[in-house]
């Protein structure tokens, strides 16, 4: 049972925006301030992995993705959020590995 | 009065873009307040070229105070046909100026609107592509967040955004046009490494689109905007790109850009199209 996750396009919006909050609605920004941040952290204390769903939403910008995962990534550290999330999607595999690949290095 | 007559093809395209960009230029640069347009000349133009005419009327009017008038007839009811084409004729356009430190929640909405860019993207069921289209969502979303965030910082976000319906080819053309400084202005601006001073602006370009330039921000984790947009460029995702750029415009034709010089266009221009094509090339890679 995933105890800790995050389906982006129910608990956050189906259709996302750019960066930052000054930017226009549901931000990376945004998603990592009031979702994404407060998720790992619970997960994190408990020694849990955090499952993010991607699908369901209208697809994801760089720009979103490196405020939110990037930003995750550089406050917490690439290795113990690396370690932390576990990504499910049928039809975004490419916005994973560029997370995975282009903002955190993982290659 | 300043008479700008208008070239026979007022055309973003090919061998057309020196003069065209030369008019453009004239429209924002000139001395006169008063200015006429003449169009006795013109004989192709497309909605999308007509666009970026306006908004360079648009900002000179602002910016300059110029008053614009018509010399002699109008153009001929097949060409406003083509410039305005009527039965699909959707425009989108911001033009804001900031004149607080804080954008307010109201205005903040029609800012980087993913419900507007849905909209855009929805369109392509007029061309029979039923499935949504992801990938055009997101090339849109860092288009118009670049145009939006670089906009602030200037304190007046000005872009455009129109689209051409083809259903005899089932493809629709796009013209986007940012009223910035620029790609390589911005950079400039910003600081370019020395070695851009030798190799050229053309390479400014180039390098922005391929990830070896960074971020005007000079953020290490920002510059990823663009070449993303190019990695679904490279797959196939979007045909017919056009990008002009202050001097330089940039073709993209079988798997590399063409560039060309020309007079400085203040701004950032890009054109595309979409059809079945692209979609299916999309399909058939997931």
């Amino acid at each position: 049972m995933e105890r800790f996750k995050i389906e982006i396009a129910k608990d956050f919006n189906d259709k996302l925006g750019g960066r930052w909050i000054k930017l226009g609605p549901f931000s990376g920004e945004l998603f990592y301030n009031e979702v994404l941040k407060e998720k790992y952290q619970s997960a994190m204390q408990e020694n849990e992995k955090l499952h993010i769903y991607l699908d369901g939403t209208k697809g994801y910008g760089s720009s979103f993705l490196d405020q939110s995962f990037g930003e995750l990534s550089r406050e917490f550290g690439v290795e113990e959020v690396y370690k932390t999330l576990i990504f499910h999607s049928k039809y975004f595999s490419n916005s994973i590995s560029y997370i995975v690949e282009e903002i955190w290095g993982k290659r | 009065m300043r008479i700008i007559k208008l070239p026979i093809s007022f055309l973003l395209q090919h061998n057309h873009i020196k003069s065209t960009v030369t008019v453009l230029k004239e429209v924002t640069s000139t001395k006169d307040k008063f200015i006429a347009i003449d169009f006795s000349n013109l004989r192709d133009i497309t909605k999308g070229d007509w666009i970026v005419f306006a908004a360079q009327i648009e900002k000179s009017v602002i910016f300059n105070r110029n008053v614009f008038f018509r010399k002699g007839a109008f153009p001929c009811l097949k060409l406003i046909h083509k410039m305005f084409k009527l039965k699909d004729n959707k425009v989108f356009h911001q033009n804001h100026k900031i004149t607080s430190l804080e954008i307010n929640e109201a205005e903040k909405e029609r800012l980087v609107n993913p419900t507007l860019i849905d909209t855009i993207v929805k369109e392509l069921t007029k061309i029979g592509i039923k499935e949504y289209y992801s990938p055009f969502n997101v090339f849109l979303t860092e288009l118009i967040g670049n145009a939006v965030e670089h906009g602030i910082r200037e304190k007046n976000i000005n872009w455009w955004l129109t689209h051409e319906i083809d259903r005899n080819t089932r493809s629709i053309k796009y013209t986007f046009v940012d009223m910035g400084k620029g790609i390589i202005e911005s950079h400039k601006q910003a600081g370019l490494p020395l070695k851009y001073w030798f190799l050229g602006a053309k390479y400014v370009v180039l390098d922005s689109l391929h990830g070896r330039l960074g971020s005007s921000t000079k953020l290490t984790n920002r510059g990823r905007g663009l070449p993303e947009l190019q990695k679904m460029i490279n797959s196939g995702y979007f045909s017919n790109i056009v990008l002009i750029t202050n001097t330089i415009s940039l073709h993209f034709n079988n798997g590399e850009y063409v560039a060309t010089k020309n007079p400085n266009f203040v701004g950032t221009y890009y054109s595309w199209t979409i059809d079945f094509n692209n979609f299916q090339k999309w399909k058939d890679s997931r």
